[in-house]
């Protein structure tokens, strides 16, 4: 199962190598977003990742709070992307073929975090409801028979299970949301 | 939240085009970038702190960020074989900006050559090379450039330019 926002920051503090892959795996996909609904070109979302994260180890003692790290990061990440986003259109708009960079909304923004919330759960969930989940939700209709021989189950406990895996996801997330308000 | 909305958001989460995350290049500079910083702490070395202690200036307030000028995926850690220009900029406010341009000179060495723009006021640079204890400070002219030589290939840089700091860890030189 993987470890809670927490624990990886806590090993962060300590020096853990591995800890900070961890934390580069659970947070990479929610900083790259944000840059993303700037809708800047996918090298530099990178690099806005590259940046907001390594800014984010000089500040992991405020951060153990996984509610504060993921607004840490999304604010973070808003202005580098708008940084970039500023230097992108001051270069582009030259040769006059930018497509406009526009701010995401709140809205957007608050989406974006609960997008982030659902993956950290499911990351936590671990396999084999991590699994079953990623296979059924990926896709918009999945094939059972293909997707039971995939992960080694028979076709009828699928549906058991989704429910189950379901239950267990819904009561991560919660815990996520409710650390989220406190 | 319904079921149906709960299982709605699962899907945009792993299906949104927003979710695809960072490159594997990216994910691997980035994994680098830390554990080097985490060893250089583990080192006993903290980041910045010798600038803070000279100009008495919050120099954790500030970091720096390398962010490619001209060489694609350019970042911390970033190396090349002849020269490298590279931007810095400052990651909160991003109100000062420094050019960096090194050059290798064949001798065993590296010629920097810098710019600080910003805000309004004097810069001054400091550098720190590997292996030293103190940091020098450099000439700076009056429009912020500045220019130094060094056998060193890596130096910490930090500059500081009205109220603003920025301070760069790690600079990787041809």
């Amino acid at each position: 199962m993987a470890r809670s926002a927490e624990d990886i920051i806590d090993r962060c503090l300590r020096g853990e190598a591995r800890a900070w892959d961890d934390f580069v795996d659970r947070y990479q996909r929610l900083v790259w977003s944000v840059a993303r609904s700037y809708r800047l070109p996918a090298e530099d979302c990178d690099d806005v990742t590259q940046a907001v994260l390594v800014a984010a180890l000089r500040h992991l003692a405020d951060l153990r709070d996984p509610a504060k790290a993921a607004s840490w990061l999304i604010t973070s990440a808003h202005r580098e992307s708008w940084r970039v986003a500023r230097n992108r259109r001051r270069t582009v708009d030259l040769v006059g073929d930018f497509a406009s960079v526009s701010e995401p909304d709140d809205r957007r923004a608050t989406d974006l975090e609960a997008m982030h919330s659902m993956r950290a759960a499911l990351d936590e969930l671990g396999d084999p409801c991590r699994a079953l989940l990623v296979a059924l939700f990926s896709e918009v209709d999945p094939h059972y028979p293909d997707l039971a021989k995939r992960l080694g189950m028979p076709v009828g406990s699928i549906g058991p299970t989704r429910g189950r895996c379901i239950e267990k996801l819904r009561a991560r997330m919660g815990a996520h949301l409710e650390a989220k308000s406190e | 939240m319904t079921d149906h909305d709960f299982e709605t958001l699962l899907a945009r989460a792993l299906r949104d085009e927003t979710q695809r995350g960072a490159s594997p290049e990216a994910i691997v500079r980035i994994r680098a970038a830390g554990h080097e910083h985490l060893a250089r702490i583990a080192a006993g070395r903290t980041p910045a702190a010798w600038f803070g202690r000279l100009v008495d200036a919050a120099a954790e307030a500030v970091r720096g960020s390398l962010v490619h000028e001209q060489l694609a995926g350019a970042a911390v850690g970033l190396r090349s074989t002849a020269s490298v220009r590279q931007r810095v900029y400052g990651s909160a406010g991003g109100a000062m900006e420094l050019d960096l341009e090194s050059t290798e000179e064949g001798d065993g060495t590296c010629r920097v050559r810098g710019l600080c723009s910003g805000p309004a006021g004097h810069a001054r640079v400091l550098v720190l090379e590997e292996g030293a204890a103190e940091p020098r400070e450099l000439t700076c002219t009056a429009d912020g450039r500045f220019e130094f030589t060094t056998a060193s290939g890596r130096v910490d840089l930090a500059t500081s330019m009205g109220s603003s700091v920025l301070v760069v860890d790690g600079v990787d030189l041809p």
